[in-house]
């Protein structure tokens, strides 16, 4: 495809109609457009998608040019429009889109919106216009599929996320041929119900037509259980894994970079643990004392006085002839009543009166000996009590004031490893994402293994039973001419799959060499690039014999993105021959312009440089919208091949002139 | 009926060939345009396949 030019009518700031023509000399297939900032470079290069596809990314819904619109009265009509013009496959073509818009009392709004119309040039150099909405939309398709559009129509920013996406592998597979080779895969499969193998199957006669049917129907409920498997598979749970893997990558390299906060996390979530522990080792040290000391105070604080009182008893007389806790009151007691404790009759005189008599002298008030023994050896009780209550006392507090000083000491700690670690990265939230990533991602290979195995078990029972339907039904020969295309048709599919296996990882490890040739030519250090199944692209460094991974900065970035979109144009016009035995065919795609907006932005001046020295010569055509400052840098090596040269005026925030230069 | 399976003609390599050309064509042609369905380009190509084999069958 090479584009020949592009017409604006009150598109945005393009007020009335303007036009730019390209380059189209192979041997200055430059065009470039120079714009400061705001003057509407973003603008012209969504002018081309708009034009295609329909779609562009303004904030404002409305592409009618401001001051066309502040002129127009009421039930005025002024009509947008963008008309492109190319060539592709040796036809011109002309793609045009346009909106209406009505002035009414409310304002200026969008009346009516054009189907995008196509037109192509006859040999007589007449255009005729493509009939059919569905016709157009097949002819864009077939000029530039949508898919691969980001590839061919970028700016700046763009360009640094194009070797990173995530959905690059069916466009860079569209790129590159491959596509075709995975449609005639799908169409054929002898595993889809809904295929030309398939079809064959169900078109043959049966002698048992009834139990023939049966089997044909199981083969179907089966085929359809396994379809789903397989979409199952490839679409929801590799999805969920790669998913899931690659958020345990993500989620690892954050830890890996906050390792030594997490070691500060895991010891302030420690230390909290201990303090609070601590804290309950100190209240209960604390019931604990409280508890010995009211246990008998008195037996200890009146120890001093106890050890006076036995200094003083030393030397009294203490002897224990007498009844314990007896006085001479209850011998009185006795006597007057006449009878003892024990039954004895007591008479005066008698030799039992007598000896109660005699006990007098031995009890008090005549004689305290005794109650001095008992009060000494209630001292020695309260001595021995006094001396456990002391250790007890001793070891209750011993206890409150280690544990004070462990809480002081760990607290200390601890606002000191929060001072360290605020404002970092809560690690725990992290860890608990790895362990809940982990786990999903279990779950998840888990129901895959099941799923394989029970898709190998349905492959299994499929086979069998297809071998039984062929059996009721390779009897008749209309059957034998079908079995005959079936073979056909799976010998095609074997040798499909084969070429499109072999061919995927050819065609990743041509590509990765041709932007490694490309890279090298580009940046001006000694980085390599890898190409992953994916088709994501990483930078390495190497370090000694190992290969790492670095970062890069966003100019680096662009040059290796350059490089890879440079490396995808480059083996896409080089087109993959397939060998069909004698015959050879191509299987990919036109040849395609580069129209870019601000791709410089990123890149210093050797970078512009070199990459302004390579593109001219990789892709048929160069349509760059750039700022004059970026410019400066490319013209020294791009100037010779600069076909055509335009200045957008920006006479006002609404207005802009597209003025031609010399080229 | 097993043996029946033994008396299918064997498969030409001359008419492989082409037919591995016509369907990769036909869906190098579909990629561009999108004329045809799934279900078309299925019923395209097993007529592709039926013709061929059906030729000095």
């Amino acid at each position: 495809m090479l584009l020949r030019s592009i017409r604006l009518k009150n598109f945005r700031q393009y007020k009335g109609e303007q036009t730019i023509t390209f380059s189209c000399d192979p041997e200055r297939n430059v065009t470039v457009i120079l714009g400061d900032n705001t003057s509407g470079k973003t603008t012209l290069v969504q002018a081309f998608t708009w034009a295609l596809y329909g779609s562009a990314n303004f904030p404002s819904a409305d592409l009618i040019n401001l001051d066309v619109a502040s002129e127009m009265r009421i039930n005025g009509r002024e009509t947008v429009e963008v008309e492109i013009n190319l060539n592709h496959d040796n036809t011109e073509y002309i793609i045009s889109r346009s909106e209406e818009y009505l002035c009414t009392s409310k304002g200026v709004r969008r009346n009516q919106v054009s189907p995008v119309r196509v037109f192509y040039k006859k040999e007589d150099g007449q255009f005729k216009p493509i009939e059919g909405s569905v016709k157009v939309t097949s002819t864009i398709q077939k000029i530039l599929p949508k898919e691969l559009s980001s590839y061919f129509f970028f700016d700046g920013e763009r360009i640094n996320t194009i070797s990173s996406k995530q959905d690059v592998t069916e466009s860079v597979k569209g790129l590159l041929g491959l596509t075709v080779l995975s449609n005639a895969m799908n169409h054929l499969n002898p595993r889809s119900s809904k295929s030309v193998i398939s079809k064959f199957q169900r078109s043959m006669d049966t002698d048992s037509k009834e139990e023939a049917d049966d089997v044909l129907k199981r083969i179907e409920n089966l085929t359809y259980r396994r379809d789903y498997i397989d979409k199952e598979l490839n679409e929801n749970i590799q999805n969920q894994i790669s998913y899931y893997e690659e958020e345990i990558k993500k989620t690892k390299e954050i830890l890996r970079e906050n390792q030594s906060t997490s070691v500060l996390q895991k010891k302030r979530d420690e230390l909290e643990r201990n303090i609070k522990m601590e804290r309950d080792a100190l209240e209960n040290a604390i019931k604990r004392f409280l508890d010995s000391y009211n246990r008998n105070p008195v037996e200890f604080f009146a120890q001093p006085m106890m050890r006076k009182a036995l200094a003083c008893l030393d030397e009294a007389d203490i002897s224990d002839k007498g009844i314990p806790d007896m006085n001479a009151s209850a011998i009185d007691y006795i006597i007057e009543r006449g009878k003892c404790i024990c039954g004895e009759i007591i008479k005066e005189g008698s030799s039992k009166y007598e000896h109660l008599i005699k006990e007098k002298d031995y009890l008090p008030p005549q004689f305290i000996g005794t109650m001095l023994k008992t009060f000494k050896e209630t001292i020695y009780t309260y001595q021995s009590v006094s001396g456990s209550y002391y250790d007890n006392l001793k070891s209750s507090y011993e206890d409150i004031i280690r544990c004070k000083s462990r809480i002081n000491d760990w607290e200390d700690e601890l606002l000191d490893i929060c001072e360290r670690i605020k404002g970092k990265e809560n690690v725990k939230k992290h860890e608990e994402k790895l362990q809940d990533y982990k786990s999903r991602l279990r779950d998840f290979m888990g129901k895959r293994d099941s799923l394989i195995e029970e898709k190998g078990a349905l492959a299994k029972e499929i086979e069998l039973l297809q071998i039984k339907y062929e059996s009721y039904a390779i009897a008749s020969e209309k059957n034998k001419r079908i079995k005959l295309c079936i073979n056909y048709a799976k010998a095609i599919y074997d040798w499909i799959s084969e070429t499109y296996d072999s061919k995927q990882g050819e065609i990743r490890e041509q590509l990765e060499t041709r932007v490694n040739k490309i890279f090298a030519k580009m940046y001006h250090g000694s980085r390599k690039v890898q190409i992953n199944e994916k088709y994501n692209v990483t930078l390495l460094t190497t370090m000694g014999e190992d290969d790492l991974i670095t970062d890069e900065s966003r100019g680096l970035e662009t040059v290796k993105n350059f490089a890879f979109i440079a490396g995808l144009v480059d083996l896409a016009k080089e087109k993959i021959k397939e060998k069909t035995g004698d015959l050879d065919m191509t299987l990919s795609v036109e040849p395609y312009p580069l129209v870019m907006d601000a791709p410089f932005s990123n890149a210093d001046e050797k970078h512009v440089s070199n990459i302004s020295r390579i593109l001219p010569d990789i892709a048929e055509q160069v349509i760059m919208v750039v700022m004059e400052k970026d410019w400066g840098f490319a013209e020294s090596v791009m100037g010779h091949k600069v076909g055509k040269i335009y200045y957008l005026d920006k006479k006002s925030e609404t207005l802009t002139y597209v003025k031609e230069g010399v080229g | 009926m097993k043996s029946d399976l033994h008396h299918l003609q064997p498969i030409d390599e001359e008419k492989l060939k082409r037919l591995k050309l016509s369907i990769l064509s036909l869906e190098r042609d579909n990629l561009k345009t999108r004329d045809l369905s799934n279900d078309d380009m299925v019923e395209k190509i097993r007529k592709l396949i039926e013709e061929e084999v059906m030729k000095c069958y």
